[in-house]
């Protein structure tokens, strides 16, 4: 009855105060965005409690992320760094956030595993940001000694002067593992060919489209698109974050079933059986 | 036969350095001799329709063109750039630019002095065009624009007050726009325009973009939200050829200076470049697969 | 009691910004469109410093104590120590100092034109010989994917720029014909057989075409191939992607603006 009240009762309160409410409290316009804001979040929330009431979640596995560990091991063993390339944008980004989390697995990687980590970043906010993470996931894994505060630096704002001062790390050091996680553009290649040409073992993860072709063809792991955003919950192992990936997937059936019966209700209009243009419902929203 | 296939597997297995060396050459010389090769263009439909959606434009229209992009870039969307601005100084189009990104303001610079210096149009700044200075904020400019623009600009890029200029008179919002064209390599860029200002408000909106963001952008351009694109350098030679043979065949026009020679844009030379270019590295792809093939035969 | 307050402030504002959206208060509106955006400018601008100090932090460091490759900061030091003169001191030109970042004459906007762009450019163009050198790599027939990826990168080089039209209908048809018996290589036992086979395919299946009048298809034609790739397949696994991006976004955002995301704050 809990769970009728929470994710039935709740969403159709919510729906009934922002369409029927008699003040205008809400701006106009922006009722598909928001009803579908407010199904999404509590499909995730819904899935998010059945994996902390211990339901098991079953997760494909990724390849990439599996391979991170193994990354980490390797360049242990040869006894070189392990560079770590954030992406190019600012926090502003969320690909720079999600690249930030992964930074924080790995460092704790690195501190277990006693390799040397190397954190070149493009964005001087970032490199504020990623120095506490790796700083508190050193510390989290007992080896605060082993953090050096100039393990994480800044080169430069310019996207391509960025990329040649990583392309002179990357020939210089030699790292073991080479990990671009975070938002690329054009710079893509360059970074991963030249990782390629060192014989690192390189690991991919970007939310730009365009620039995961050159990933998956230069890099030895790629992470594809949301595989990017989930790979944080994946590494946590959190019933939570888990939880969430599943919601996820379920927003993306829902998705795919509308698809379909737009396709099915346009085919219907266009040969003139039915006079309802879906199309209608979806325009996007208007600013006041 | 086993010296062909010996030949082969060595053709498939150069050194990477001998792969640049030739890539270096297969540039070099077309763009050093540009009369060496000359391989018509042919127009592809997303730039022709770039090309009538400007055509369609009449005297006096206000375009918006937004410059988003940068140093490293600039071989390959500057000639679309000047391009695009003579197709509107040509119809009489009165241009307002804005930089969304901090090189972007230099770009514009260069374009307008471009259109400028070639003597083909008789335009002014403040009568034909003005250039909007840069204001950090990218997605936050493209909304300000949209709303209130106002608000985000108080004086042009030689700090005279827009209020004080004729031709910012009426321009308020994005809906006081004729058309918007992109000129992007990256964010914020096309995709930021349709989201945050064009498609809501109903403006029609076209693009020029790198190679590499055509793919990010074609869902909009077959979607009808981006009316057509220039497709990297390739779009912006099949655009310059358009123009060019627009400008020559135009007759007596107030806008067009007929003594100034009209001369074709880079974008065409560069070409024949990245023809070759292209057609080595297809033969390249070829014997790796040919090696690949009897490589896997031989241990077989 | 610090990463408590880093947890609130991130719920607060994360649901602020988002209630902003959709509220219908002008001073809240106003905070999310403006005000928000000027705070984080601010606050990346005096990151900014951060960043230069850091800069010239690690590279000191490295010509004082000597460290592998202490030359190359030597250089990145003298850069920016040039252009911070003719920023900030030496103007070069006859507008005063602020506007003679733009101004032709100046000794900024030379180093911008002269030194800035050509690199820019220069880097920018490392991607041709990337491209080449990753694709000699990459496209080779392993699998059915690989083979895919093979040819319609193939067919997209071509048909993009001029040479391809210059390709007549029957060298299309035998790129075709050698593609599908690449792939079908294996197959054959022996390899007479297979020479065999190509060579009467590539000899009759032209004349076959010819014969029905097929070869107005468009599918002969590259360019218009390479239009049909862009517009179709590859137009439908972009929208896809951005379709499962924009799913991943907002459920990491939601997982950052409910607090469950901690990692970036350190947990």
């Amino acid at each position: 009855m809990n769970k009728y009240i929470k994710y039935v009762f709740i969403p159709g309160f919510i729906f009934l105060f922002y369409f029927f409410f008699p003040f205008p409290i809400f701006l106009p316009g922006n009722e598909t965005t928001f009803v579908c804001i407010i199904f999404l979040c509590f499909v995730i929330e819904y899935f998010i409690e059945k994996a902390k009431s211990g339901e098991k979640i079953y997760m494909r596995p990724i390849a990439a992320i599996k391979a991170m560990e193994e990354a980490v091991g390797r360049a242990t063993e040869m006894g070189k760094p392990v560079l770590y390339i954030p992406g190019i944008s600012s926090l502003d980004q969320i690909d720079t956030i999600s690249g930030l989390t992964i930074l924080g697995h790995v460092a704790g990687m690195t501190a277990e595993y006693e390799a040397s980590l190397h954190v070149p970043v493009c964005v001087p906010i970032v490199m504020e940001t990623a120095k506490e993470t790796c700083k508190e996931a050193y510390l989290k894994k007992g080896r605060p000694d082993l953090y050096r505060n100039d393990m994480v630096h800044y080169v430069t704002d310019d996207q391509f002067a960025y990329a040649a001062g990583v392309n002179g790390i990357m020939l210089r050091e030699k790292p073991a593992a080479v990990f671009f996680q975070g938002k690329f553009y054009a710079e893509s290649l360059i970074l991963a060919e030249t990782g390629n040409s060192i014989g690192a073992i390189q690991i991919a993860g970007t939310g730009s489209s365009s620039q995961i072709p050159f990933f998956v063809t230069a890099c030895d792991y790629t992470l594809i698109g949301e595989e990017f955003y989930a790979a944080s919950a994946y590494l946590s192992g959190s019933p939570e974050m888990l939880g969430s990936i599943k919601g996820q997937d379920y927003v993306k059936v829902a998705c795919i079933i509308l698809i379909v019966i737009v396709f099915i209700s346009s085919i219907l209009n266009g040969y003139g059986y039915t006079h309802f243009d879906i199309s209608s419902l979806f325009r996007i929203n208007v600013i006041k | 036969m086993d010296k062909i296939e010996n030949i082969f597997i060595k053709l498939g297995q150069l050194d990477r350095r001998f792969i640049f060396f030739l890539i270096g050459l297969s540039v070099l010389i077309p763009l050093l001799k540009p009369g060496l090769i000359n391989i018509p263009i042919k127009t592809t439909s997303n730039s022709e329709i770039v090309f009538k959606e400007l055509d369609n434009l009449n005297e006096g229209d206000k375009v918006l063109v937004s410059f988003a992009y940068g140093a490293s870039t600039k071989p390959e969307i500057h000639p679309m750039s000047v391009a695009v601005l003579q197709h509107l100084f040509s119809k009489g189009v009165k241009v307002y630019t804005v930089p969304l990104w901090p090189e972007g303001l230099m770009m514009a610079k260069y374009a307008i002095e471009e259109v400028v210096e070639s003597n083909l149009f008789n335009i002014k700044e403040h009568t034909n065009y003005i250039s909007l200075p840069y204001k950090a904020g990218g997605e936050i400019i493209i909304r300000g624009i949209a709303t209130d623009i106002r608000s985000i600009f108080r004086q042009d890029v030689n700090n005279i007050l827009i209020d004080d200029i004729p031709m910012m008179n009426g321009i308020n919002k994005i809906t006081d726009f004729d058309f918007v064209f992109d000129l992007s390599a990256g964010v914020p860029g096309n995709a930021e325009w349709v989201q945050f200002a064009c498609d809501e408000n109903n403006v029609p909106l076209s693009s020029g973009c790198t190679s590499i963001m055509v793919t990010d952008a074609i869902p909009y351009v077959e979607s009808g939200q981006i009316r057509g694109i220039l497709a990297g350098m390739p779009g912006a030679a099949e655009y310059e050829q358009m123009v060019f043979k627009y400008l020559n065949e135009m007759g007596d026009s107030k806008f067009l200076n007929k003594e100034a020679l009209i001369i074709p844009g880079k974008a065409t030379s560069r070409m024949s470049a990245q023809s070759i270019a292209h057609l080595l590295m297809v033969v390249f792809i070829i014997f790796g697969n040919i090696s690949y093939y009897m490589i896997r035969r031989r241990n077989n | 009691m610090k990463r408590q307050i880093a947890y609130f402030l991130v719920v607060f504002i994360g649901f602020l910004t988002l209630l902003g959206h959709f509220i219908n208060y002008s001073p809240l509106n106003n905070f999310i469109d403006n005000d928000a955006t000027q705070w984080f400018d601010i606050i990346s601008g005096f990151a900014a410093f951060l960043g230069v100090i850091n800069l010239l932090q690690l590279h000191l460091n490295k010509v004082t104590n000597k460290r592998a490759n202490w030359e190359y900061s030597i250089v990145t030091l003298a850069g920016f120590t040039l252009m911070i003169i003719f920023g900030f001191i030496y103007n070069g030109s006859e507008v005063a100092m602020g506007p003679h970042l733009k101004e032709k004459g100046s000794a900024f906007y030379w180093m911008f034109e002269n030194i800035y762009l050509p690199l820019g450019a220069t880097m920018f163009a490392l991607l041709a010989f990337f491209v080449a050198s990753a694709s000699y790599r990459a496209f080779k027939i392993r699998n059915f994917e690989a083979t895919l990826l093979l040819i319609s990168g193939i067919f997209l080089m071509i048909g993009r720029v001029p040479i391809g039209q210059l390709i007549p209908w029957w060298m299309a048809l035998e790129i075709y014909i050698c593609l599908i018996f690449a792939i079908i290589a294996n197959r054959f036992k022996e390899r007479k057989v297979m020479l065999y086979s190509l060579v009467i395919a590539m000899t009759t299946i032209p004349f076959l075409i010819s014969f029905f009048n097929l070869s107005h298809l468009a599918i002969f034609k590259i360019p218009d191939l390479q239009e049909w790739i862009m517009a179709v397949p590859a137009t439908a696994g972009s929208r896809a992607i951005m379709i499962g991006i924009a799913l991943g976004t907002i459920a990491q955002s939601y997982r950052i603006i409910t607090g469950r995301e901690r990692s970036i704050l350190g947990d």
